[in-house]
């Protein structure tokens, strides 16, 4: 009906996290960045900017380029406006006659109906005009609206279908029960998997208290977020799909994209997909998933273009003990190499007792499984096991003046370089 | 059903929601009006240029209203609806039984979701145990696909147990309840040194979910000191709600917090594009304000604004990045990341030399 909506989200899912991490390049600079032509970006920026609210939207100039950029601060802004973006999703004049005129047909009856009742009492109102729109498209409609949406329940009787609305789950709840229930989804919606649905399902109650209880719903504005991101929420409709496959046992095949192409990367291999893992620092979503031959594979969600799922099905239980044992000793993403053993690490960390014990504290809370050893007054040592201590090093790196690698040579020499070159990018030489 | 889904289009629920207030009847002012408020700032506009609003208000050529509503006497109502009128379906079960038209339920995804809430370890705080008991028995039979075994999180902080889970949880309650009703509290509390607080007198402003490790905490206005706080729940004690006049509202305590603590100057980063350098310093800063700038030559410069108590978090996180990311003001900052580097090089040189 409207050229404003897209039909899949993956035509602004790149574009959005660009101008979203990024916000500095131009149209021309995401156009050469992303290998798409210029039209496309400016086209998609302009729907990215219809989508979001405008207060989160910045726009500069440098020089003759226009900056367009999303930004928003943690203690302010604590509804994640990215989720707007899901709610754009194109549909047909069709779709939405026969969603609407379904609903409000089926609620008006005090029984169940069959599809030849919707369809012949819709016609004799003069609701639907069947010259364009078929008996088949009401029928598709009905059982999307009752299997996939979940909106309608069915019951069939001598092999007709007789539709009605589906059961109220909230009818035992009074209004205090749902006010309460408004106050906990409001909570968790921005830190429980997919935020989307959880941002969904808060407008239902609202929606409910207001017309199914004539009741008003308060604005929640109580919560606030620390170590929340906001941009993995551009990956939730791979996330969603990943999950519906692990949940059912079906095995998946992946296409990648790489940022730099516009050929997708496809992935020809069988994946059994086990477990999702979530980098809270960073605000990034893996997907740790086993091959055929049990190898253990690593996919970034956000450069996952789309999920295959199969028919093909696997037993999660085949995989509880391998998962284990690749990334217990992975501190995000990396997983332990098929005949390698975890690196063994030990650090020093120094601090002043009286003044700087919480650093102790700070650092013994962050290691999985490390074990403390005090050496002395403000020294002690620490030891633990990692897959790959590349991956120490961030973290390590934010203790400055306080760690020193023991354990192995080889992360310590990489440290020390790292601290060199820092140096020198300030114009210490030492 | 696909979490991208056109019957969570804005427009689409727009649709819902006029025909829904449109049971008892509506003026053209007032649907034009709920319209303008749902509509996206820059509205959209239809193949012929007509508004979102012709086309319900049916003023289009017949082929393109979407004749969901019907006009009697100048107000509008759902085309299917219980009056005996022409355009109205004859039984009418919703009107008789004070239902909305279109009826209000959750979609499969929704449940999915709200099924995995309830079995959140700390939902007791914010559910009571009847509200959640109800909803666990509707949805007992439910399947959802979101479960916390498929999910790992990393890259998290383990603090240790809270051994006192009661007072935690009442406190948690009482607090929630306090910003309810913007009430404040009286509480006695004892900081990390060992300072002991009594009866404090505070007004809640927040409360605080971390996470990285998962806890609550609750962002208070202190009364007494005069300043924005920040406290650990489950260590507060003697916690009550009282009807003493603070001569602020929550609001007014909130903008304090922003005035107060919001760093004058922003920090200037310059950020070299190796080693994804950039997508790793946005995803770190991602929840502050922040412009970037293309300096040419692989480098850029990001700024960014952030709150005075977030500076030692900021510092750490910088020297994180390593030597692509470099301060370029303010230079008390770019100081104390060359302090702390240089510090670390001369652990290395003691050792060693």
């Amino acid at each position: 009906m409207f050229n404003d909506f897209i039909k899949h989200y993956n035509i602004i899912r790149d574009i959005l996290r660009d101008c979203f991490l990024y916000g500095c390049f131009s149209r021309d600079g995401l156009e050469s960045k992303r290998n798409v032509s210029s039209r496309k970006v400016s086209y998609e920026m302009r729907r990215i900017q219809q989508y979001v609210e405008d207060k989160y939207i910045k726009i500069d100039k440098d020089g003759r380029y226009k900056l367009l950029s999303l930004t928003y601060d943690f203690l302010r802004h604590t509804d994640n406006f990215l989720v707007n973006t899901y709610m754009t999703r194109s549909f047909t004049r069709t779709d939405l006659h026969t969603y609407f005129f379904i609903l409000l047909f089926i609620q008006s009856q005090k029984d169940a109906c069959s599809s030849n009742t919707i369809e012949n009492s819709l016609a004799q109102e003069g609701c639907l005009s069947f010259d364009r729109i078929s008996s088949k498209t009401i029928e598709r409609k009905l059982a999307e609206m009752s299997e996939s949406i979940g909106v309608l329940s069915y019951e069939t009787i001598k092999r007709t279908k007789y539709y009605s609305v589906a059961p109220d789950i909230l009818s035992q709840l009074n209004n205090d029960e749902l006010k309460e229930l408004l106050i906990a989804v409001s909570l968790y919606k921005n830190v429980m998997f997919p935020v989307t649905a959880g941002y969904y399902c808060e407008q239902t109650i609202k929606d409910y208290l207001n017309y199914e209880r004539h009741a008003s719903a308060e604005k929640i504005d109580f919560f606030n977020y620390r170590h929340v991101h906001f941009h993995p929420v551009i990956e939730e409709q791979i996330l969603w799909e990943i999950l519906y496959a692990v949940h059912q046992g079906r095995k998946v095949k992946l296409n990648y994209h790489s940022p730099k192409s516009q050929t997708g990367g496809g992935s020809s291999k069988v994946l059994s997909p086990y477990k999702i893992r979530y980098d809270v620092r960073h605000g990034r979503f893996y997907l740790i998933s086993f091959s055929n031959y049990g190898k253990c594979i690593v996919s970034r969600l956000d450069r996952i273009e789309n999920v295959e799922i199969l028919d093909e099905i696997f037993q999660r239980s085949d995989f509880v003990e391998v998962y284990q044992k690749q990334m217990c000793c992975s501190w995000s993403s990396v997983s332990l190499d098929e005949a390698k053993a975890p690196e063994n690490v030990k650090l020093e960390v120094v601090v002043d007792e009286l003044t700087e014990g919480y650093i102790i504290d700070k650092i013994m809370n962050e290691i999985p499984d490390g074990a403390l050893e005090k050496i002395d007054n403000g020294l002690y040592h620490v030891s633990f096991q990692i897959n790959d201590s590349g991956e120490l090093i961030p973290w390590i790196r934010g203790y400055a003046g306080y760690v020193r690698v023991l354990e192995s040579p080889q992360l310590a020499e990489r440290l020390l370089k790292d601290w060199k070159e820092m140096l020198i990018s300030y114009g210490i030489v030492q | 059903m696909e979490l991208f889904n056109e019957v969570k289009n804005r427009y689409f629920q727009l649709v819902f929601r006029v025909i829904n207030e449109c049971t008892d009847g509506k003026a053209k002012s007032d649907i034009v009006r709920i319209i303008d408020e749902g509509e996206f700032e820059q509205k959209v506009i239809g193949k012929n240029q007509q508004s979102f609003a012709d086309l319900i208000l049916n003023r289009c050529n017949e082929d393109e209203n979407l004749n969901l509503l019907t006009e009697k006497e100048g107000r509008f109502y759902p085309a299917v609806e219980s009056t005996g009128q022409p355009g109205c379906m004859a039984s009418n079960e919703a009107k008789q039984n004070d239902l909305p038209p279109l009826p209000v339920r959750f979609t499969k995804i929704e449940k999915a979701w709200l099924k995995a809430l309830l079995g959140e370890p700390e939902i007791r705080m914010a559910l009571g145990n009847k509200t959640l008991e109800k909803l666990q028995k509707e949805l007992d039979g439910f399947n959802s696909p979101i479960k916390r075994e498929y999910f790992e999180l990393t890259n998290t902080i383990k603090l240790p147990e809270i051994t006192q889970r009661e007072a935690y949880e009442k406190n948690f309650s009482l607090l929630l309840k306090a910003l309810i009703q913007e009430k404040p509290i009286r509480y006695s509390n004892t900081d990390r040194k060992g300072k002991v607080y009594e009866n404090m007198l505070a007004l809640p402003v927040a409360i605080e979910y971390s996470m990285r490790d998962g806890r609550f905490r609750v962002s208070m206005y202190s009364i007494d000191d005069k300043r924005p706080i920040m406290a650990n729940i489950f260590t507060l004690s003697d916690l009550r709600i009282v009807d003493e006049e603070v001569g602020l509202d929550r609001e007014t305590a909130k903008q304090l917090l922003f005035e107060q603590k919001y760093s004058e100057e922003p920090v200037i980063l310059e950020v070299t594009d190796r080693k994804a350098a950039m997508e790793r310093c946005f995803m770190c800063f991602s929840g502050m304000e922040r412009t970037a700038r293309d300096l040419g030559d692989n480098k850029y410069e990001i700024r960014l604004n952030y709150y005075l108590f977030e500076e030692e978090n900021l510092i750490r996180n910088i020297i994180s990045l390593g030597p692509y990311v470099k301060v370029a003001s303010p230079q008390r900052i770019a100081d104390e990341v060359i302090r702390r580097v240089k510090k670390s090089i001369e652990m290395y040189n003691e050792k060693n030399g």
